[in-house]
């Protein structure tokens, strides 16, 4: 053997010696699964808390896979120490590989969220794909409250806040939103509200309702879900969401199929202005009952379309009225001025909180209606064999 | 010699463990065959004209043989005849050569004996397969192969009459390489039958036999099948140069040819391709390969083998192109997970629980709760169940093999399960595996695949997927260094010989294939003529 294959061989077993090896190794029946983990901080005391909901897959009958949920909380002067209590307390080695929500409670100071913030980014074992909530209580309180559907609270958060950009409810934001939101000067983290309401058995049940607004981990204010709406529908996001009109009197409900937004930057007279191009596709969901002057005639389908469109308009311009006022680019308006203008960018970015209110941004809406049902009169006017 | 890459210098310098270079250089000579007789005293005898001395040297070559037949045939001049029982067919004995002589002795007409010269036997037996020879060393290669000897006092010569009769097995279904379409026969262990079956399919006299002795006490007959118009003249140089080379004792089956003459008999992949299918030889052997035959082994060799032929079977082309293509994706994603489930599903349960899908995460953390050993074990433990059972099943009387293997593996895998030992989706995996496995269709490339899953399973148990890839890596770079008589194993791979494509991972329409392997056929490579789509319809012929 020749000192090329000695170093050849060599070479490829080094690595080894940085990476995963057998003392890495853990059996899945060791393993404590955190779904999900909610961070609190007590300014009182200067003390963190940590809950956390982890699941101990066990057999069932026949077999089956039964899930064993472990709710548990600590609080300690640090996240680590905190998070270290909880360890002692496991009987299992808990990995926060699977973890698919964090929560965020209310009073989180910009020091303990940043201090949070830092320590999850420093964690190897998350997952930037994990989604956040913050919520008006406290995030224990969250964590504590019990699932409708599933077993686990987690599997039950996680299915709500997936069907977000379908329906347009609540925001969708992963750590990886968080953290790009500390990171840059202009990016906000636009993440999902969380809520707890009672069901009819009195019982706590979470719900995600609206949306917080976080910009380098200091919180801005909420989006109610009307505005949530209108946040996805700049963002050329909701599939399904739903928007009222009135035409001629009568309550008409429409649903988005397809959406597509752009955000262009353009000088004017030496002003920088944003024009926000939105381009959707509609459907009919609901009309009010009885009515008899919806028909799919092309004047009435061309006055549908325009009033549709005032109307999205009239929704994102009140969701952009809010953004100035929280002094948030929820639209990462920023991020398009970079492209369009770098140097211009580079000038303004550090005050862009002061800029981004005062911005002028024109919404250009245009309203397809493609799916306009099959019955093309009311079924009240067929009654009594009157076609 | 075409000799691919930059191995050139050290494959001719290369020794093979049983004495040869494993690469000839493009200028070495080739050699005549020669038949490898055994070193005794009897080579350099003759046969004299004495009968009594002749009877003496035969009685004391074959000292101690008693099934050996020696009786005297007539007195003026003296005769005898000399036939091995069981081997020798009685009834051709009796009326071919016997009858024949007898009345050759006794003339009908006169009654009076006719002269007995080695000429006027040769005339009146009735065997086609009759001649004469001088020295001993033939008659001792001859007889106890079924021939009968006669001896003639006056004569220096004796005369050998070809009257095999021993008991041989009739042509039957294949039994290891089974298939839906095709023919429905497989090789026998009797070496003329063999050359008959692959004859029947090529009916050419470009099909050339050489036939060799090898074995010193085994004295097997070896049968190198070619056709000569399309074979490459370099790997056929090389068979015979290597085949005159082996001094061995005792063949009982082509393997112990096989790691003689292979290029590198450390490596578990199988470089020589054994078949029992008399249509997969002859199809081999149309695409410029060589057939060793072997007496007494109902599989032939085919060399040069390259990695792609142990998962082509030759049902591959009696069917359908689009379902070809469609069963070989399969296989080789089969061999993948042949090679890999077990380790990847070991390095991802034990280092990269982060790449499965959380339901599925909690599923086998689930199905994990209470086995008490680590997933390397558990796998070793239902591998080893898996390989037991398929051992026994092979070994067990048939009736009892087939229940045993599918009922124990059954029985085993739930009774494991229920004890604690391992966990049901280990038992999947190990299942799946061992499925897997089972649709490689040559039996030496699936026992390579078998063999390697333990070593993969060991580096992913000790470094993850890193070991997995490792170990990949590994076995790539010892395939790219592997040569079948001077091919390279991954030939059309690399070298990448895109036109052979058509035919590797998938199987076009076979007139889009109008060559042969070019890295194996370098004359004739053409193999069809007018492509069959150009055909018009009839009626707008008419028009």
């Amino acid at each position: 053997m020749n000192w090329k294959k000695i170093l050849l061989i060599g070479g490829v077993w080094l690595p080894a010696i940085f990476l995963s090896g057998c003392w890495d190794g853990i059996e899945l029946n060791r393993i404590g699964i955190v779904m999900s983990t909610g961070f609190d901080y007590h300014r009182d005391e200067n003390m963190y808390e940590v809950t956390l909901s982890a699941i101990e897959p066990v057999k069932g009958q026949g077999g089956a896979t039964q899930m064993k949920e472990w709710k548990v909380s600590a609080k300690s002067t640090t996240v680590f120490n905190a998070i270290e209590t909880l360890r002692t307390r496991s009987s299992n080695q808990l990995t926060w590989k699977h973890c698919q929500t964090f929560v965020f409670g209310s009073g989180l100071e910009e020091e303990a969220f940043r201090a949070i913030g830092d320590w999850l980014f420093s964690m190897t074992e998350i997952r930037a794909s994990a989604y956040v909530i913050f919520t008006p209580t406290r995030a224990k309180t969250f964590i504590e409250s019990q699932p409708e559907l599933e077993d686990v609270l987690g599997e039950e958060i996680y299915g709500i806040i997936a069907e977000q950009p379908r329906t347009g409810m609540a925001a969708q934001a992963t750590l990886h939103d968080l953290f790009i939101s500390a990171a840059s000067p202009s990016y906000t983290c636009v993440a999902a509200r969380g809520e707890i309401v009672h069901d009819l058995h009195d019982k706590p049940v979470p719900v995600l309702y609206g949306s917080g607004v976080v910009r380098d981990y200091k919180f801005l204010g909420w989006l109610k879900p009307e505005e949530t709406i209108g946040y996805y529908l700049a963002r050329g996001l909701p599939n399904n969401a739903t928007f009222p009109i009135d035409y001629k009197g009568e309550k008409v409900v429409f649903e988005t199929t397809q959406n597509k937004s752009r955000i262009r930057p353009y000088f004017k007279n030496g002003q920088l202005r944003i024009k926000l191009e939105v381009s959707m596709k509609t459907r009919f969901a609901n009309t009010t009952a009885g009515s008899n002057k919806i028909h799919s005639t092309p004047h009435i389908i061309r006055d549908l379309q325009k009033t549709q469109e005032q109307a999205i308009r009239r929704i994102i311009r009140q969701t952009l009225e809010k953004s100035k006022r929280l002094k948030a680019d929820i639209l990462d308006t920023g991020e398009a001025v970079y492209r369009f203008a770098p140097d211009y960018y580079r000038k303004h970015i550090a005050k862009w909180d002061q800029i981004y209110p005062q911005l002028p941004i024109d919404i250009q809406v245009i309203v397809h209606l493609r799916e306009k049902g099959q019955s093309q009169k009311p079924l009240s006017e067929l009654r009594g064999g009157k076609v | 010699m075409r000799i691919f890459g930059r191995n050139k210098k050290k494959a001719s310098s290369r020794r093979h463990p049983a004495g040869y270079r494993t690469s000839v250089p493009p200028s070495a000579p080739s050699q005549p065959p020669s038949p490898n007789p055994p070193a005794s005293d009897f080579q350099s005898l003759n046969i004299t004209s004495s009968l009594e001395e002749n009877l003496r040297q035969l009685k004391e070559i074959f000292k101690g043989c008693d099934d050996l037949v020696v009786r005297p045939l007539s007195q003026t001049p003296k005769s005898s005849i000399a036939f091995f029982k069981g081997m020798a067919d009685r009834t051709t004995i009796d009326r071919d050569i016997l009858g024949p002589l007898l009345q050759l002795i006794q003339s009908p007409e006169t009654g009076h004996s006719s002269r007995l010269t080695a000429h006027a036997v040769l005339q009146c037996i009735q065997v086609a397969n009759t001649f004469c020879v001088s020295s001993w060393q033939e008659i001792v290669l001859k007889l106890p192969v079924g021939h009968v000897l006669l001896l003639i006092d006056g004569e220096d010569q004796a005369i050998l009459a070809e009257a095999q009769g021993f008991e041989t097995r009739t042509i039957s279904p294949p039994e290891r390489e089974i298939v839906v379409r095709g023919p429905d026969e497989a090789f026998t262990e009797n070496l003329e039958t063999i050359l008959s079956q692959i004859r029947r399919r090529l009916p050419v006299p470009e099909l050339k036999v050489k036939q060799y002795i090898i074995g010193q006490i085994s004295q097997t007959r070896v049968c190198l099948l070619y056709l000569e118009n399309i074979v490459n003249e370099d790997v056929l140089q090389e068979v015979i140069r290597r085949l005159d080379k082996l001094d061995i004792d005792f063949i009982s089956e082509g393997n112990k040819i096989q790691e003689f003459i292979s290029d590198h008999p450390y490596s578990p992949f199988p470089q020589m391709l054994s078949t029992e299918r008399p249509d997969r030889a002859a199809f081999e052997l149309n695409h410029g390969k060589v057939v060793i035959a072997i007496s007494g082994s109902p599989y032939v060799l085919i060399v040069p083998n390259l990695l792609v032929d142990g998962y082509v079977t030759v049902e591959d082309y009696y069917h359908h192109f689009t379902f070809v293509t469609a069963l070989r994706v399969l296989r080789y994603l089969n061999v993948l997970v042949a090679l890999l489930g077990p380790s990847v599903y070991i390095a991802l349960t034990t280092y990269h629980i982060e790449a499965l899908p959380t339901a599925l995460l909690i599923n086998l953390a689930s199905s994990r709760e209470g086995v008490p050993f680590p997933a390397l074990v558990e796998a070793l433990l239902m591998e080893v169940a898996i390989e037991s059972l398929r051992e026994a099943g092979i070994r067990l009387p048939r009736q009892v093999g087939q229940t045993i293997s599918i009922v124990g593996a059954l029985i085993i895998g739930e009774a494991a399960v229920q004890a604690g030992l391992v966990s049901q989706a280990m038992v999947v995996v190990v299942a799946i595996t061992g499925i897997a496995g089972f649709t490689i269709p040559v039996f030496e490339s699936g026992i390579s695949i078998r063999l390697l899953r333990f070593p993969m399973m060991f580096l992913s148990a000790t470094l993850g997927m890193y070991g997995v890839l490792f170990g990949t890596l590994a076995l790539l770079i010892h395939l790219s260094h592997l040569r079948s008589f001077g091919i390279p194993y991954l030939a059309p791979l690399t070298p990448t010989i895109l036109s052979k494509w058509k035919d590797l991972f998938w199987r076009f329409p076979m007139f889009s294939i109008p060559k042969r392997n070019p890295t194996i056929v370098e004359r004739n490579q053409k193999r069809y003529g007018k492509p069959g789509p150009t055909w018009s319809d009839p009626r707008r012929r008419e028009e």
